[in-house]
């Protein structure tokens, strides 16, 4: 089963747009800045034997307390639809805790983060309901805002006798007077109960973004360009970035994706992202892709 | 007896004159180690006048600016912050307290002690200088420029207002209006090296 809560942590409710539309000044004088992001995606698979469509809506709210740190909380919808077995209804929940340290000598800031998931679905087997994660991450990011790394870990429990532990090693680095951000991570996870995962004891990918922020006076009002490859395998992977979680047992082969994000207001943004996902489901020698679009409406206040 | 009491006298006048020699020589000696670039030696000798007494308020801001010049920005964080709770209204605690926040790029809560100060006294051209590179650091370029070009208005003769106000318009793309702003900046500092490169160019 498949989390999808993915590709952006920017995304806002549309309630909340309707709610809450505020001015930016207000934005300025307030200690809290507060992001609420709206997400859904629709996603077909090609060439699988037992997939048919996936679809997924959810909400994410940030909140982040003047330079100090914050929280994020976040619920998402899961739909996955079967070509024999039943449609599979998930719901995700999402909880983290931030907070940044300054510390004299070091050229930059610590930051500590701690996120935990909790995944609930009506899969009949049960191998991927009642999914609970917890991780945290230790990160650096220095003054010049050109160079970043975290170390990442992420702690998955599944039913039927099998956890999952992955360690996340990432690179930032800004250039081009900080238009451009490319960050490469790696995913090593080792699994408890290889017959539970695809025959896998442990799998091995690294993920490269890129990303290109657009002058604020181009035309097109884009506010940015990201794309992102991901070469190697992982499984039941968990993605800080995204909040997602692939509790999906099959094992994923690869993925590329291309965005852009408009500028909608000074603090709203809509984001298209397409891309195509390789999976492998090793028990039935089934390769398969995934090919989505997600969409993101983001504001702040 | 009268004796004895004149003498208690002349030693408490004493004793109150050396020991007011000694503050005075410790202020004394605390500029002149600051003015030799020895920011830790000067800072030691506030910290006797810290914790109590009518200069206090003063040795925290003064131990606070002393430990930002040597980079220990927590501790001058924290010496602003003990002298604004001391006075409420410092505008010197706020303006003091911003340098480090801006040294470790918090830009949102020097942002927040520069604005307390804008509400007191709106145009501290120190304040309006501060809190613009609170708006580069989070490269709010639009607030920039419309904040740089209302403080431009009030300070005609000022360079730094007329930089920032080109580094919006360039970040924004808008380049003959940074153009003509740099142009101003040579105007004022002919040999401004950051307006000659961009006119350069």
């Amino acid at each position: 089963m498949y989390c999808n809560m993915k590709k952006s942590w920017s995304m806002i409710g549309c309630m909340l747009l309707l709610g809450f539309s505020t001015s930016s000044a207000m934005a300025e004088d307030s200690d809290w800045t507060i992001k609420a992001d709206l997400q859904g995606e629709y996603g077909s698979y090609n060439k699988s034997i037992k997939r048919d469509s996936i679809t997924n809506a959810g909400i994410i709210i940030a909140a982040d307390y003047l330079d100090q740190g914050g929280f994020s909380l976040a619920v998402n919808s899961t739909t996955v639809k079967y070509k024999l077995a039943p449609t599979i209804n998930q719901q995700s929940y999402f909880a983290s805790v931030r907070y940044n340290l300054h510390v004299d000598g070091l050229p930059g800031k610590l930051m500590l983060r701690l996120d935990g998931h909790y995944i609930s679905n009506n899969d009949v087997t049960g191998n991927s309901d009642g999914v609970k994660i917890i991780a945290p991450q230790l990160a650096f990011m220095n003054y010049a805002k050109n160079f970043y790394m975290d170390i990442g870990f992420a702690h998955s429990s599944y039913k039927n006798n099998l956890t999952i532990n992955q360690y996340t090693p990432t690179l930032g680095f800004g250039f081009n007077d900080l238009a451009d951000w490319a960050q490469l991570r790696a995913y090593l996870i080792d699994t408890s109960n290889p017959l539970r995962a695809q025959n896998k004891s442990k799998t091995a990918g690294a993920e490269l973004k890129w990303t290109h922020w657009f002058a604020p006076s181009n035309s097109l009002h884009l506010y940015k360009l990201q794309a992102g490859i991901l070469a190697g395998e992982r499984i039941f992977a968990v993605d800080g970035d995204a909040a997602a979680v692939y509790n999906l047992a099959d094992v994923q082969r690869g993925s590329a994706s291309l965005g852009l994000t408009w500028n909608l207001t000074d603090t709203t943004h809509l984001m298209v992202l397409a891309g195509e996902e390789r999976y492998l489901d090793n028990t039935i020698a089934n390769s398969y892709s995934s090919r989505f679009v997600y969409i993101d409406l983001s504001t702040q206040w | 007896m009268f004796r004895m009491i004149s003498l208690c006298m002349m030693l408490c006048c004493c004793n109150g004159l050396a020991l007011a020699e000694k503050v005075e020589n410790r202020w004394a000696a605390s500029y002149a180690l600051e003015a030799n670039g020895h920011y830790e030696q000067a800072a030691a000798l506030m910290v006797p006048e810290m914790s109590s007494g009518e200069a206090s308020e003063f040795a925290l801001l003064r131990y606070g600016w002393l430990n930002y010049l040597q980079g220990n920005y927590n501790d001058a964080i924290r010496a602003y912050g003990r002298a604004l709770k001391r006075n409420q209204r410092s505008v010197d605690a706020r303006l003091g307290i911003a340098l480090p926040l801006l040294a470790q790029q918090r830009w949102r809560e020097a942002r927040k002690y520069l604005l307390q100060v804008l509400d007191q006294s709106p145009y501290d051209y120190t304040a309006h200088i501060r809190l613009m590179i609170c708006e580069e650091g989070l490269r709010q370029w639009k607030q920039l420029q419309v904040h740089a070009q209302n403080i431009a208005a009030h300070y005609p003769t000022d360079t730094t207002v007329l930089i920032y106000l080109a580094r919006a318009y360039a970040w924004q793309g808008v380049t003959e209006k940074a153009k003509s702003a740099y142009r101003r900046v040579l105007i004022r500092n002919t040999l401004n090296i950051e307006a000659t490169r961009f006119l350069a160019k």
